[in-house]
């Protein structure tokens, strides 16, 4: 009886102690929006980066594009560091030439995937291939903003809207988490031009 | 300079040799240069700060205290003449200027605690209500670095500031030693918050070596780095996956996060709080506990009396009670009872006290709204618990329950650890409607088979984790099941040399073998470092 | 609660102390040499190091580098066809001061009269990566050579204890031990022919990328700092020092690299060989000589340019044929009957489809 009587009571207390945040969560969640609102500023002053509830998907999204500043689209396709390849794979289709990239005395694949005008590498994560480079080649292609082989630098500044950094011959332009890296010889003609990924920057 | 570095065992090595073998009456002085070193190594700029601090405590101390003196002296010296008016008026004076040095150097040093720690939470709230009011402009987030402890250290010099003005201690007038009170290196970063009468005689006393006491620290040291490194460091990455991948997490892991963070916080903190006792203990000085043993609390009210107790005790000694007596309040109650009535009347200040302190303890802990939420969570179950007790003492009567039985006491610390969790919930989403969304879900979402098979096999934990896990929670409560009379230590001392030497030997090999440091984990600062 | 006894000096705590210092080092010096990897089964290359050990002796030859080196040269050859004795002091991306402080260290035990470095780490300036690092660096022994290599060789967040004390580095190992740790706690068997790490896989090289192009080919300050370092470490010694580039396809070699080790090998009057310039002399056929698409070289290709490389140093070197030395005869034949019988096993299991 005594046993009976105190799960009724725990029964009760329980529910009381809970009263006061189960029923009403979606009323508190609006009631308490503004100051989330304001929380949320503070949190991306911290971390840079933020977190909501429900559209996770759609604000990974935004935050890929967000630090993907610089982007390579091609035949319709948008490609950028740290995609999966198999996004890449399933709309250009088999590369012109593949080739794998063993490492000395360890585990782990880095692949790199030849197209007729551009080159991408990926590294492994998981099971997957995320993209770490993709190189243009030729002339045939240009980068979102319009730059290709050949042009000068100083167009190409002009064209992506940023000064840049230049250094040994490389300049990069930083995008959050990606690059966007234009080789250029002695007279500052581009001979080369690469997306690169910040994600393997430690190894 | 982490607890958990190897510069800091080193640091701590060279500093026990140097500090025995130097002589005994030059031992706060090098416990004062240690420390300095100890910060200026995490960074020389922080110095600045808690320089200024120093500084302006130690003067506005000897203001104070000089004051208290000339007063009495005076008064002493004019004890014929003087008319009770006149020594009121004296007094009066004397007051007042003591209340200007007093509240200069209060609001000086808590304005630079507010202006680094809160200056980027008041321009997120103030674009937030400029955006309401659909304004277009926006405040820049400014870039201050906060410096190392500056929580800890300002709490614990103005606790000092605030008893030399009430005279209940006399204003330490050497400036070194007053600088070692507020640097002490082993409670800076993560507490506890010392009071100057409690600290003092045995921070400044000569200490001979005594390799009983010293041992008896290193003791305490071994077990503070087993429950940092062996459990809290080891369970973290579970506890980071399911906190930042809530979008994917039903009930059974929101429950199970409240059960591994309240593992990971306990081990954590209190681990971190035997290392600082521990070097104290192993220098010969003696620093309060700041815990005991707070999942066996029965209640929210005694949970905070067992839990960060310093804490606690400094914003009871130093907030509630002054706040609770100031004129405003005192004003305030009367209106409340002429109004209210005197039954309820009563109530209103110490509830609006009791608001205030929560309010303030929430923001302590970080500048978001999650933790003013988590603070206000605290004080309505607390202030719920206060109003609903005649209904229980009711309900108990009703249903003959005896208070004394195991079984309801049992219930009464397992529906505090359960509220404790849900509301430790806030700290961890950080987010004010994740938290009641995901509270929520442990009401009706729950997929326990799934998150059996597959589930908890992907928090980042193998299953010999999980063993270790296991273990080092039942050694855990154990510890302090067999703590309630005597402290474990004692017991084990008592035992003898032999199972004292196998006790601490194996935890120190469990600590090399199992702890999580070094590559391949993460470093993670201790979790109370961040306040 | 205050301890019962006061006495400042009690015996008995401190020889409790002593005792125990005692017992938990030993215990953690067992427990050390369980978690350390054993490097057999996938990554035998950790094992490089260590088994020079067991083979002082003075080598007329002493090849240092990394994976082109020790997979792409055969001493067992170099034994049979010109009766050379060498020794190859290699392992997974070597870099160019682990390999001046293994030279260093060797010279510490022989005087060879020549040494070969393969230039391929001059790309290197900096540390790469920690797992490397200790493929090369826990095999060593203790000696100022260690310690200035893992001074030269630690990355940011690694500490010089973690190499004193390696069980604070894989103590995290306890929870994933395996059959090997058990297998190999006492002695492990030899997994290279005096250095050389065999690859028996036949992969073919028909297509290799161009390789990522760099802004500035200029060698770093420090590669160079080194490569002097053991130009004059064997200039002290009076060993000859040749500079080698391996015919591996892929990474690229590029031109502005061979450029400047042309100049430097000028410029010190030392020999430079880039084999990739001479693959046809070698004989090297890209579709059965690598076992990785042209990155290593397996076993056949290593053998050929292991016979081109003994007709370089025929010609080029005073190195006496020591087979008709009947002490060193005896020895380097049963390591060329090792050697063949290793590759006998290794084609095997291969045909098995192990």
């Amino acid at each position: 009886m005594r046993i009976k009587a105190l799960l009724v009571v725990s029964a009760l207390v329980l529910g009381m102690a809970f009263a006061g945040c189960s029923n009403p969560a979606e009323d508190a969640a609006e009631g308490v929006e503004n100051m989330y609102q304001n929380e949320e500023k503070a949190d991306d002053a911290v971390d840079g980066i933020k977190e909501d509830g429900e559209e996770k998907d759609a604000e990974f999204q935004e935050i890929l594009d967000s630090s993907n500043k610089y982007i390579f689209e091609y035949d319709g396709l948008t490609l950028a560091p740290d995609m999966n390849s198999q996004e890449f794979l399933n709309v250009l289709g088999e590369a012109n030439h593949y080739y794998e990239v063993k490492s000395c005395a360890f585990e782990g694949l880095d692949k790199i995937y030849t197209y007729s005008s551009f080159e991408i590498y990926t590294y492994p994560n998981g099971s997957d291939d995320l993209i770490s480079n993709i190189f243009l080649k030729d002339d045939t292609v240009t980068t979102k903003e319009g730059v290709y082989i050949g042009m000068s630098l100083d167009d190409a500044k002009e064209k992506i809207g940023e000064e840049g950094v230049l250094e040994s011959g490389v300049c990069t332009f930083d995008g959050g988490g990606d690059r966007l890296r234009l080789y250029v010889d002695g007279s500052n003609t581009i001979t080369s031009i690469e997306y690169q990924s910040k994600v393997l920057d430690q190894e | 300079m982490l607890f958990t570095s190897y510069s800091f065992l080193l640091f701590l090595i060279l500093l026990f040799v140097i500090y025995y073998v130097f002589p005994s009456k030059a031992q706060w002085v090098i416990l004062l240069i240690a420390s300095l070193i100890f910060y200026a190594l995490n960074s020389p700029v922080y110095l600045i700060f808690i320089g200024i601090t120093i500084l302006t405590t130690y003067g506005a101390g000897i203001m104070l205290d000089n004051n208290y003196v000339k007063e009495k002296a005076y008064i002493k010296e004019h004890k014929e003449t003087l008319s009770k008016e006149d020594k009121k008026a004296y007094k009066r004076a004397n007051k007042s200027k003591r209340r200007w040095i007093f509240w200069g150097c209060l609001i000086f040093n808590f304005g630079i605690l507010a202006v680094t720690k809160y200056t980027n939470f008041g321009i997120s709230n103030i674009n937030g209500i400029m955006k309401m009011f659909h304004s277009g402009t926006e405040l820049q987030f400014v870039d201050l670095i906060i410096p190392l402890g500056i929580s800890f250290y300002t709490f614990q010099s103005m606790g000092y500031l605030i008893d030399v003005s009430r005279d209940s201690v006399k204003a330490q007038r050497n400036i070194g030693k007053l600088a070692l009170f507020v640097l002490f290196f082993p409670q800076l970063v993560q507490g506890p918050i010392s009071r100057y009468g409690d600290l003092s005689t045995s921070l400044y006393e000569a200490h001979p070596f005594d390799i009983n006491k010293f041992m008896r620290g290193i003791e305490r040291i071994i077990w503070g780095f087993f429950k940092k490194l062996v459990i809290a460091d080891r369970i973290l990455p579970a506890v980071n996956t399911l906190k930042d991948s809530y979008e994917t997490m039903d009930g059974f892991y929101v429950v199970l996060l409240g059960l591994f963070y309240a593992l990971e916080l306990y081990a954590d903190f209190t681990g971190g709080i035997d290392i600082t006792i521990g070097i104290a203990e192993a220098l010969g000085i003696k620093v309060k506990e700041n815990f005991i043993r707070p999942y066996f609390s029965k209640c929210i009210k005694e949970y905070w009396r067992r839990w960060h107790i310093s804490l606690g005790a400094y914003f009871t000694e130093y907030l509630f009670y002054p706040v609770s007596v100031c004129k405003p309040m005192l004003d305030i109650s009367k209106v409340a009872r002429k109004i209210l009535g005197e039954k309820i009347g009563k109530k209103v200040p110490v509830y609006l006290s009791t608001i205030i302190v929560w309010l303030i303890t929430g923001i302590w802990h970080g500048a978001a709204w999650n933790f003013v939420v988590w603070g206000l969570g605290n004080c309505f179950f607390i202030m719920l618990s206060e109003e609903l007790d005649p209904v229980y003492i009711w309900i108990k009567k009703k249903m003959h329950i005896n208070e004394s039985r195991y079984y309801y006491r049992a219930f009464q610390i397992i529906r505090t650890f359960i509220l404790m969790c849900s509301l430790r919930m806030f700290d961890l989403y950080r987010n004010v409607p994740v938290t009641f969304k995901m509270l929520g879900t442990t009401l009706y979402k729950w997929n326990i088979v799934s998150a059996l098979r597959e589930g908890i096999w992907n928090l980042g934990l193998t299953g010999v984790d999980y063993v270790i896990l296991i273990i080092g929670t039942i050694i855990l409560f154990s510890v302090s099941m067999m703590s309630r009379r005597e402290n474990m230590r004692d017991i084990i001392a008592k035992k003898g040399y032999v199972l004292r030497g196998v006790v601490y030997g194996v935890l120190f090999v469990c600590i090399i073998l199992f702890g999580a440091y070094g590559i391949g984990y993460d470093a993670s600062q201790f979790i109370y470092n961040q306040f | 609660m205050e301890e019962k006894e006061t006495k400042k000096f009690n015996i008995k705590l401190l020889i409790t102390v002593i005792i125990s210092l005692v017992v938990i080092t030993t215990i953690l010096a067992f427990l050390q040499r369980l978690v350390e990897p054993k490097y057999m089964d996938n990554s035998g290359e950790g094992s490089l190091i260590e088994e020079y050990y067991d083979n002082i002796e003075d080598h007329q030859i002493i090849i240092v580098g990394d994976c082109e080196v020790y997979e792409n040269l055969v001493p067992p050859v170099l034994w049979e066809d010109y009766g050379y004795t060498s020794y190859i002091r290699g392992s997974a991306q070597q870099l160019i001061w682990q390999s001046y402080y293994l030279l260093e260290e060797t010279y510490k035990y022989e005087n060879p009269d020549v040494v070969i470095f393969n230039v391929l780490s001059m790309q290197y300036n900096e540390p790469q990566k920690e797992a490397y690092n200790r493929m090369t660096l826990d095999g060593m022994k203790w000696s100022s050579s260690k310690v200035g290599a893992i001074k030269a060789s630690m990355m940011e967040d690694e500490n010089m204890i973690d190499y004193v004390f390696p069980i604070l580095r894989y103590h995290s190992r306890i929870t994933e031990l395996k059959k090997d740790d058990i297998t190999y706690y006492f002695n492990k068997p030899t997994v290279a022919d005096n250095g050389y790490y065999m690859q028996v896989g036949i992969v073919p090289a028909d297509y290799v990328p161009e390789g990522k192009p760099l802004g500035d080919y200029t060698f770093g300050d420090n590669a160079y700092y080194y490569l002097d370092a053991i130009r004059e470490i064997c200039e002290e010694h009076g060993s000859k020092l040749i500079l080698v580039k391996a015919p591996s396809l892929y990474p690229k070699w590029h031109d502005e690299w061979d450029a400047q080790m042309v100049d430097y090998a000028a410029k010190y009057n030392l020999d430079y060989i880039n084999f990739l310039e001479h693959t046809d002399e070698i004989g090297l056929d890209y579709n059965v000589d690598t076992y990785d698409a042209g990155l290593h070289l397996n076993v056949y290709g290593a053998e050929k340019l292991t016979r081109y490389l003994g007709e370089y140093l025929k010609e080029n070197t005073d190195l006496e044929d020591l087979r008709s030395n009947e002490k060193v005869a005896a020895e380097y034949n049963q390591k060329l009957l090792e050697y063949r019988e290793r590759l006998a096993k290794k084609e095997e299991e291969r045909d098995a489809g192990k």
